[in-house]
């Protein structure tokens, strides 16, 4: 009786041995990939912040500016003009002319009309 | 028998002795067993229950040099610093062969590194010496790339301002460890931070940023319309301050001359701050203001400016004089002295310190940026000196002092802090401080709207933004007086003076006269066209829409008379 007690104890035993050397191994791979995880996360942070840091330094209006100046003779641009902002009510209204000669040229005609009017303005 | 009996006996004794014995021994096993497992049985759970992600979070040998920093970004997200990582050489000196070979290797990629110094590192036989911090990742690459055996490098977070010079005295600067000592990033460090990093926090990066007023494109069109505004008329210093007239919040300030903040070995003192300037007509905003709002003078108001005036000793005269009689409104226009004494003497005597004072002109003005200078004002204020404070002098204030006063004059009447932390409308309806009247705003709206359609300020009009403001041409003082050839010159304007939205103030110290100024030095021929060349460029990027072909003085007159 009592050596049948002992072999069970002892089979329960090397069981539970064996179970939890097991769970902790695997608890110890899934922790060293967390581990491996978390240091992944800190180094493309760390890799953005000085991503974000060039993209910001390459993009500051002082360098914009200077570019947009070297090169003014291919992209031409200037600074807006206050009369180049308007809304949509601001637009003359195209003219209606029944005059045969301008509806046989259709509506196209309207387009270099509106543009000397905001020429003149 | 006998003998037969006891023997007996003495067996039976024997055995059952024997029995007892072997009873006794086998429970002594049991238990010395159950013990022995129990005991692994407590090992097992034990070692089940035990820590195993220990070795996550050792401490890093160099947690001390990587303390973090907010971010700090503009009101539209911009960066304007921001915590990077860069490597720093560190070397061993034990395990260096040849002190000199490796000298004159490094001397190749670091040519500005103090060769005695080094000597004595590398040859001190200790363990760790650091040799260079803060290096680029390109010298990082051409020091490996020497293949010296006892070099290494480690990480160290540095601070980095992508927009340079741009914004220099606004954001400040910190010290090798990373330590705020200038600017906002001193204030943020004055607000806990370095509390926070000397008891051991903040280290991991995870701060909030830190959002400012500024408008990095703002900022950047005002600093560049200075810097071409120097040169033009080759400045001592350039000032300019542009302020959200309805929350008092800072968009914009620049001083010259500036540095970059990523060298701030170079850097200059924010004078825009710091440097106090009698800042001469512009002055006459407030004093007639003054005037108005005591209900005693309106613009049509008729002033002597006949003959020089005469207070005390002091002769005081009109620079444009048309010796006449004169309203309000033209003393405001040909920006007359003896006006603009005259009215405030009108008034009670303590009613101008009263007023400068609301005006947040006789205080350190109260803002974040730890980099601010108290005004100089006069300590008595006799006639005499308040005849010369009319127009700007004896009393001495920043440029940015300046601007904030200006604010109440053009929103309807309320200070405002100057702040570089965001505020809401509704904060600032709460913390204004009412300093004149709806209807004297108004009314000083049109006439620094009226200056700038026919008086002193025309080069600062823009089309479209119906600009507002007042010269101002100050004499520098020099021992014994008052410079003829040194000024000061100064635009304070708002836009559009319909519904004012910014405030905009361009300050030029000692300006020269220009053949294309013909010969002038004064605020209108060069503080009054940079404001216009500032505001064409800042009012699209703030959202300020343009209009035209409307009466914009005339308008602004039925608006006061309504009132």
């Amino acid at each position: 009786m009592l050596r049948l007690i002992n072999l069970v104890l002892a089979i329960l035993v090397l069981y539970g041995a064996v179970q939890v050397y097991q769970v902790k191994e695997e608890a110890e791979q899934v922790a060293d990939q967390l581990h491996k995880v978390r240091k992944n996360i800190a180094r493309s942070k760390l890799d953005i912040s000085v991503l974000r840091a060039e993209w910001a330094h390459i993009n500051r209006p002082d360098r914009i500016q200077q570019l947009s100046e070297q090169n003014s003779d291919i992209l031409k641009l200037a600074p807006i003009q206050s009369w180049q902002i308007g809304t949509i009510d601001e637009l003359p209204y195209p003219a209606i002319d029944s005059s045969p000669s301008v509806s046989a040229a259709g509506g196209l005609a309207a387009l270099p009309l509106s543009q000397t009017q905001s020429k003149a303005r | 028998m006998m003998q037969q009996e006891t023997s007996h006996i003495h067996v039976d004794g024997v055995t059952k002795t024997t029995m007892v014995e072997t009873k006794s021994r086998i429970w002594m096993m049991v238990a010395l067993f159950s013990l022995l497992f129990t005991a692994i049985a407590g090992k097992l759970i034990f070692l089940g229950f035990q820590s195993i992600s220990k070795n996550l979070f050792v401490l890093s040998r160099h947690a001390e040099i990587n303390i973090r920093r907010p971010d700090f970004i503009d009101r539209n997200g911009e960066i304007l610093a921001i915590d990077i990582n860069t490597p720093s050489l560190f070397a061993e000196p034990r395990k260096i062969m040849d002190v000199e070979k490796a000298i004159t290797a490094l001397l190749r990629v670091l040519p500005d590194i103090d060769v005695n110094l080094l000597r004595k590192k590398l040859s001190s036989g200790r363990q760790f010496e650091s040799i260079a911090r803060e290096l680029t990742p390109r010298i990082q690459k051409n020091i490996y790339a020497l293949g010296l055996p006892g070099f290494g490098f480690e990480t160290e977070t540095r601070r980095f301002y992508p927009a340079g010079e741009t914004l220099s005295h606004v954001v400040g600067f910190v010290d090798i460890d990373n330590h705020g000592i200038a600017g906002l990033e001193k204030y943020v460090d004055m607000q806990g931070l370095r509390d926070l990093h000397d008891a051991g926090f903040g280290r991991e990066g995870n701060l909030e940023p830190v959002q400012l007023t500024i408008d990095l494109r703002v900022q950047h069109a005002l600093r560049d319309e200075l810097v071409k505004a120097s040169q033009k008329f080759n400045t001592k210093a350039a000032f300019g301050v542009v302020l959200d007239a309805r929350t008092g919040e800072v968009v914009a300030m620049s001083s010259l001359p500036d540095y970059d903040p990523n060298h701030p070995k170079k850097a200059t003192r924010s004078l825009v701050s710091m440097g106090t300037y009698e800042m001469g007509s512009v002055f006459k905003i407030f004093s007639l203001a003054l005037g108005l709002d005591s209900g005693k003078f309106n613009l049509n108001s008729r002033v002597d400016a006949k003959t020089p005036l005469y207070v005390g000793k002091r002769r005081i005269t009109d620079f444009h004089a048309k010796n006449r009689i004169m309203t309000l409104a033209e003393v405001f226009k040909f920006s007359s002295n003896i006006g603009t004494a005259r009215i405030v003497l009108a008034l009670e005597n303590g009613s101008m310190k009263s007023f400068f004072s609301r005006l947040g002109l006789l205080d350190i003005v109260d803002t974040e940026l730890p980099e601010v200078a108290p005004p100089q004002v006069v300590k008595n204020w006799t006639r005499s000196n308040r005849v010369t404070m009319t127009y700007g002098h004896s009393i001495a204030v920043t440029p940015l002092q300046l601007a904030a006063a200006a604010v109440p004059m053009v929103n309807g009447g309320r200070y405002l802090t100057p702040t570089f932390l965001p505020r809401s409308q509704e904060e600032a309806k709460e913390l204004g401080r009412r300093v004149i009247s709806p209807a004297t705003s108004d009314n000083v709206r049109y006439l620094m709207r009226w200056n700038v359609e026919e008086g002193s300020g025309r080069n600062a009009e823009v089309a479209g933004y119906r600009v507002g403001g007042k010269t101002g041409t100050a004499q520098k003082p020099i021992p014994g007086g008052y410079s003829d050839e040194k000024n000061l010159t100064s635009f304070l304007s708002a836009f559009p003076i319909d519904d004012p939205r910014y405030v905009v103030l361009v300050t030029l110290d000692e300006p020269v006269a220009l053949p294309e100024t013909h010969g002038y030095r004064t605020a209108g021929y060069n503080a009054a066209p940079t404001t216009a060349n500032v505001i064409r460029r800042i009012a699209p990027f703030l959202g300020v829409k343009p209009r035209f072909g409307q009466d914009v003085a005339a308008k602004l007159l039925v608006a006061a008379s309504g009132r």
